[in-house]
């Protein structure tokens, strides 16, 4: 089990490892540098022994790489990099130290509404099901239930790994 | 047999109708519409999430006035995208929507599956989904139209 965990932790660094073996255009170093903040994010929980209220820390980053990433200008991204950080110091102030709601719901559907071009499928499976998944998962958190959601969620995260490496070949070599 | 197997094909042409003559607005606005009252039904001064104890125990990790104020917020534009006929929204706002009732379906799910509440939640994030697949093909039909 501690070696799936393992195993898990390091797929983390697949998109960022990805982004920096092919070098596609911009946009995808920042979707790869956010969809690797997790792997920052499960050592950051590894070291607190588990504590939920570290994800207040490494969300704000993944959602603003990952926004600024599917933003078209320096005004969108400017106003991006405002507001993700105001939005997970509200999320940690209505849910802290329990697992994160706000933070995710909010950022998962502003990235569901940017999404476009290659990287959408990814996308759309990381922020949409995983999203879903991450709520069912918080809601058992503390208990043995958790398994099966955790199970479904790691899933979900590893295929949309796959989905963004697929994409980042694609952009890099059309 | 027979009979199942009739109206089937009747409800599959139905909804092959609905494609063909773009009705897709109207049950998106009523998609959307729904959203807003949900919405504003959870910023009234009652707690909705305390009404059926422990079924809402997982949506109240976040308070209720946030669901209702997302879940309205979205619907009013929602129903701008769609009043202004702006299409490239609306397919991202029905996303945003599946997201949203998706969330309220898994809340039921993960605690009362027996519940009524579950096919009645699964029914907008069908919905949602048709109108997202809807919304696709129209945008592969403009894509094939030459411009002018």
């Amino acid at each position: 089990m501690t070696w799936i965990a393992v195993a898990l932790t390091v797929a983390g660094a697949i998109p960022l490892a990805v982004v920096l073996w092919v070098r596609p255009p911009v946009p995808y170093w920042l979707l790869g540098a956010g969809l690797s903040a997790s792997w920052v994010g499960d050592l950051m929980m590894y070291r607190s022994g588990g504590a939920w209220d570290v994800a207040y820390l490494w969300l704000p980053l993944q959602f603003g790489l990952v926004l600024m990433g599917l933003a078209r200008t320096m005004r969108d991204r400017a106003i991006i990099l405002f507001c993700v950080p105001a939005l997970g110091i509200f999320s940690a102030y209505l849910s802290g130290p329990r697992p994160d709601m706000a933070l995710t719901l909010i950022g998962s559907l502003a990235v569901l509404y940017l999404a476009e071009g290659r990287a959408t499928l990814a996308l759309y499976v990381y922020f949409g099901l995983g999203t879903v998944l991450y709520f069912l998962m918080a809601a058992r958190a503390g208990t043995p239930e958790i398994l099966v959601p955790w199970a479904a969620y790691q899933t979900c995260r590893v295929a949309a790994y796959a989905a963004f490496g697929r994409a980042v070949y694609r952009a890099a070599r059309p | 047999m027979t009979y199942l197997a009739t109206e089937l094909r009747r409800i599959s042409a139905f909804v092959g109708a609905m494609f063909r003559e773009r009705k897709l607005e109207s049950v998106e606005t009523m998609l959307a519409l729904q959203e807003v009252v949900f919405g504003l039904w959870l910023l009234a001064p009652w707690s909705s999430f305390g009404s059926i104890a422990g079924v809402y125990d997982s949506l109240a990790m976040m308070p209720e006035g946030v669901w209702g104020s997302v879940f309205a917020l979205q619907g009013a534009i929602h129903l701008r995208a769609i009043d202004r006929r702006d299409l490239c929204w609306r397919r991202r706002f029905t996303s945003g929507l599946v997201l949203l009732w998706a969330m309220m379906l898994m809340g039921f799910l993960s605690t009362a599956p027996a519940s009524t509440a579950t096919p009645m939640y699964f029914l907008p994030v069908m919905g949602g989904l048709w109108c997202y697949h809807a919304h696709t093909l129209i945008a592969g039909d403009r894509r094939r139209v030459p411009r002018d």
